[in-house]
């Protein structure tokens, strides 16, 4: 795994996130309490000298791991910042990609239009999935939060659009350039609190954080980040392998994203 | 043994709770639950489903979650959501505190 240089990498993402915070009017930010999404919290109080000055939410299942909830509730507390939790129902015949793909999105759609945001960051990484490394550091969303990955603005010379053509919201990704090795060293550079689940407990640890139902950890030894870090300079097993639903159909991702999953 | 008597206790109230949030697994039912785990000295949880399987809602609702001891001795199953009237939502949130045991099969 390539890793890149810390200092680029947060320089970008500070300019990234204040840029979006400068050019829309009402931002929020989705937190998993994953690795990625506590990162981008911890480089928008680095931006906005150690405050978040946008509410971040949290899509609750209601069956993510007891541990998850706690992260939540320590972390919003430890830093101060307003967390907006929208309640997702969980609806017939609606599990694996398919509770992730209608039943999150449609409880976004509903906070989005409560709350009349017009941007909401969000972390993903290009290096996660194929169809990730198809956005844009500004991408557009349509109401239905539908993504054309055909037809976004072109962003060069770091001049990023934040105009729509059509009635929606504009996802900000600040983080799209990251590796996971990345996000572990700057963890480990700044002291990041992390969910406790990343660390090995009896030989098994979680890489990528979802819900209790579609998340399965792998086998690992690192009970901690220098550990974590280690294993992934050698390690061959892809980060998402322990995540349901991008075991399913090459294209469920895919057809995911461009129906509004985050 | 008098500490031994007050775990005993703490065990037996939480398999029974674990019965009653089994016929009906009711936000107030969860609140009493919530209250009970806390002195029990339960510290382990594990999420299993039915036949090993979760292909669809009724997999879902029978999935549950084993509950161990600090000698990771099994104490009860419990299910994974709420239900009030016809709306069913995830319960996890009333297991905070608790550690995953990832137990290796």
């Amino acid at each position: 795994m390539i890793e890149q240089d810390l200092k680029a990498l947060e320089e970008k993402s500070i300019y990234i996130i204040r840029e979006a915070k400068l050019k829309f009017k009402n931002i929020a930010a989705l937190w998993s309490m994953g690795k990625d999404s506590t990162t981008m919290l911890a480089l928008a109080r680095k931006a906005f000298l150690g405050k978040i000055p946008f509410p971040v939410i949290h899509i609750d299942n209601g069956i993510d791991f007891p541990e998850t909830y706690k992260f939540r509730q320590d972390l919003a507390k430890k830093w101060n910042f307003k967390v907006i939790v929208g309640y997702s129902e969980i609806k017939p015949d609606l599990v694996g990609s398919a509770c992730c793909g209608k039943n999150k999105p449609e409880t976004l759609k509903k906070i989005m239009k409560e709350y009349g945001f017009d941007a909401l960051i969000v972390s993903i990484r290009r290096d996660e999935h194929g169809i990730r490394a198809k956005e844009r550091y500004m991408s557009p969303r349509d109401e239905q939060f539908r993504w054309n990955y055909k037809n976004q603005p072109a962003e060069l010379w770091d001049d990023y659009s934040s105009k729509m053509e059509v009635k929606g919201h504009v996802r900000v990704h600040p983080l799209l350039d990251w590796n996971e090795i990345d996000v572990w060293n700057y963890i480990k550079q700044e002291h990041i609190p992390v969910n406790p689940l990343y660390f090995s407990r009896n030989g098994y640890r979680y890489r990528s954080l979802g819900c209790t139902h579609c998340t399965i950890p792998l086998k690992s030894n690192a009970k901690n980040v220098d550990d974590i870090i280690k294993e992934l300079q050698t390690t061959k097993v892809e980060e998402r392998s322990g995540r349901s639903m991008d075991k399913e159909r090459e294209y469920v991702m895919a057809r995911l994203r461009s129906l509004g999953y985050m | 043994m008098l500490n031994f008597y007050v775990v005993n206790m703490a065990v037996k109230k939480i398999s029974e709770m674990a019965d009653t949030l089994w016929k009906e697994p009711s936000r107030a039912n969860w609140k009493k639950f919530d209250a009970a785990l806390k002195k029990s000295g339960i510290k382990y949880y594990s999420v299993k489903f039915e036949d090993g399987k979760l292909n669809k809602k009724s997999d879902l609702l029978r999935s549950y979650v084993e509950l161990f001891d600090s000698k990771k001795k099994f104490v009860a199953k419990v299910p994974v959501f709420e239900r009030e009237g016809k709306k069913i939502e995830g319960a996890t949130i009333n297991l905070i505190g608790l550690s995953i045991l990832n137990k290796v099969e």
